[in-house]
């Protein structure tokens, strides 16, 4: 083919490649979402208040009429009926009653009362409350603690700080394990609930010692043990 | 020939161009016509979005005020708790109170039944000592002074027990 006869095809070609090109989409525009504009949500704020709000719903108020005395302390709901303190809330025992955060009023009866910690567990009918989770790993040193509980037989109260440290030996009588914590503990705090950042149960608080007042609590895992191998035995009378 | 056909084609490849580009036209129309449809929708959805954001910030708010309103509801619940254990131990306290003012009252009036009979015992066993010396018969004194000395004693913590009674019922007052 020559080139004079090439030149009409290839024109024609041209055209109709010229003439196939289609116009593109219009572009999408980018700025159109208007949700940017909501506030973005404080979950961690709104966890530690559903965490709090939980323990303070497993957390009880103890009224305990001793031999000589009125007494108030503090415990936590371990499941339907049964209930943690210590042993010096409950240790003679005459009349006991459970008072929880909304105002209800139970008779208790101590079911158990270890010798060899400063724990005890009562025994209460109809308890309709939130059930606390016992963690199953030992508290860090450092880590963010709360401690629940009916200081000076008052209101519920929650106070906060971290993990100083673990006492291996005997500590104020008790042969037993301690954590040591810096969160604030009152006459009163006695068995409410030490617990983590997600509201697991960690600790049995008993005690406050030195010159600024740190919290003790016995472990949990010596609960879980005492329970385990049945390390209760019922109180003494008056 | 060859001059014919190239007009020929030049004048069809003419035609065709512009049939082409006519109906190019008409498709950059159609595509104008279907953005315009699409802008139309798409600012209809910003506008939703923005009114659907704007209810959802409402609702937000509606949440954390309600949020903030049950902490409160539930902080006065609990201080009302507070109030009603403070209270109710006040009333164990109180009963308590009362039932060791019941025992002291019952002791110190045991006590007093007991003072007063061995009193009333240690008179008339003086009396009778009494007439024995006026009768010139000799009376050992030693064991009416013991029993005096033990009823003292008896008596002293029976009023002891009613002061005690007496202080307790007074607190109670």
């Amino acid at each position: 083919m020559t080139r004079r006869r090439r030149l009409p095809l290839l024109l024609a070609a041209v055209s109709l490649a010229a003439g196939a090109c289609v116009p593109a989409a219009p572009p999408i525009d980018p700025d159109a979402g208007a949700l940017d504009a909501l506030e973005p949500l404080d979950l961690d704020e709104l966890q530690a208040a559903a965490v709090l709000r939980a323990a303070r719903e497993f957390t009880v108020r103890i009224r305990a009429l001793g031999c000589e005395q009125l007494g108030t302390g503090s415990g936590f709901v371990l499941n339907d009926e049964l209930i943690v303190t210590n042993r010096h809330v409950v240790g003679e025992p005459r009349d006991v009653e459970i008072s929880t955060w909304d105002g209800r009023t139970f008779d208790a009866r101590v079911d158990g009362i270890a010798r060899d910690a400063d724990l005890a567990v009562i025994r209460v009918v109809g308890l309709d409350l939130p059930v606390a989770t016992v963690r199953d790993t030992p508290a860090v040193i450092g880590e963010p603690v709360a401690v629940i509980g009916y200081p000076g037989g008052g209101g519920s109260t929650i106070t906060t700080g971290v993990v100083l440290g673990r006492t291996d030996g005997p500590i104020l009588g008790e042969q037993v394990p301690a954590i040591r914590v810096d969160a604030q503990v009152l006459p009163g705090n006695s068995g409410g609930p030490l617990i983590d950042a997600e509201g697991q149960v960690i600790g049995v608080i008993f005690a406050l010692t030195g010159p600024d007042g740190d919290g003790l609590a016995v472990p949990v895992d010596v609960l879980v043990d005492r329970l385990e191998r049945q390390g209760f035995t019922p109180p003494s009378g008056c | 020939m060859v001059t014919v056909l190239t007009v020929l084609v030049l004048v069809g490849t003419t035609i065709a161009g512009v049939a082409i580009g006519w109906q190019q036209r008409t498709i950059a129309a159609g595509w104008r016509d279907r953005a315009v449809v699409l802008e139309q929708q798409r600012d209809d959805a910003v506008g939703r979005s923005e009114a659907l954001s704007g209810q959802l910030g409402e609702l937000s708010t509606l949440v954390q005020l309600s949020e903030t309103d049950l902490a409160e509801l539930e902080e006065r619940l609990a201080e009302l708790a507070g109030e009603k254990a403070q209270a109710e131990d006040r009333a164990v306290l109180s009963a308590e109170e009362l039932r060791r003012l019941a025992t002291l009252v019952d002791s110190a009036v045991r006590q007093l039944n007991a003072c007063a009979d061995d009193l009333l015992a240690l008179q008339s066993d003086t009396v009778d000592a009494y007439n024995s010396v006026a009768r010139g018969v000799p009376v050992d004194v030693a064991p009416l002074n013991d029993r005096l000395t033990a009823n003292t004693a008896r008596c002293t913590s029976a009023r002891q027990a009613g002061a005690e009674a007496v202080a307790l019922a007074s607190r109670l007052r």
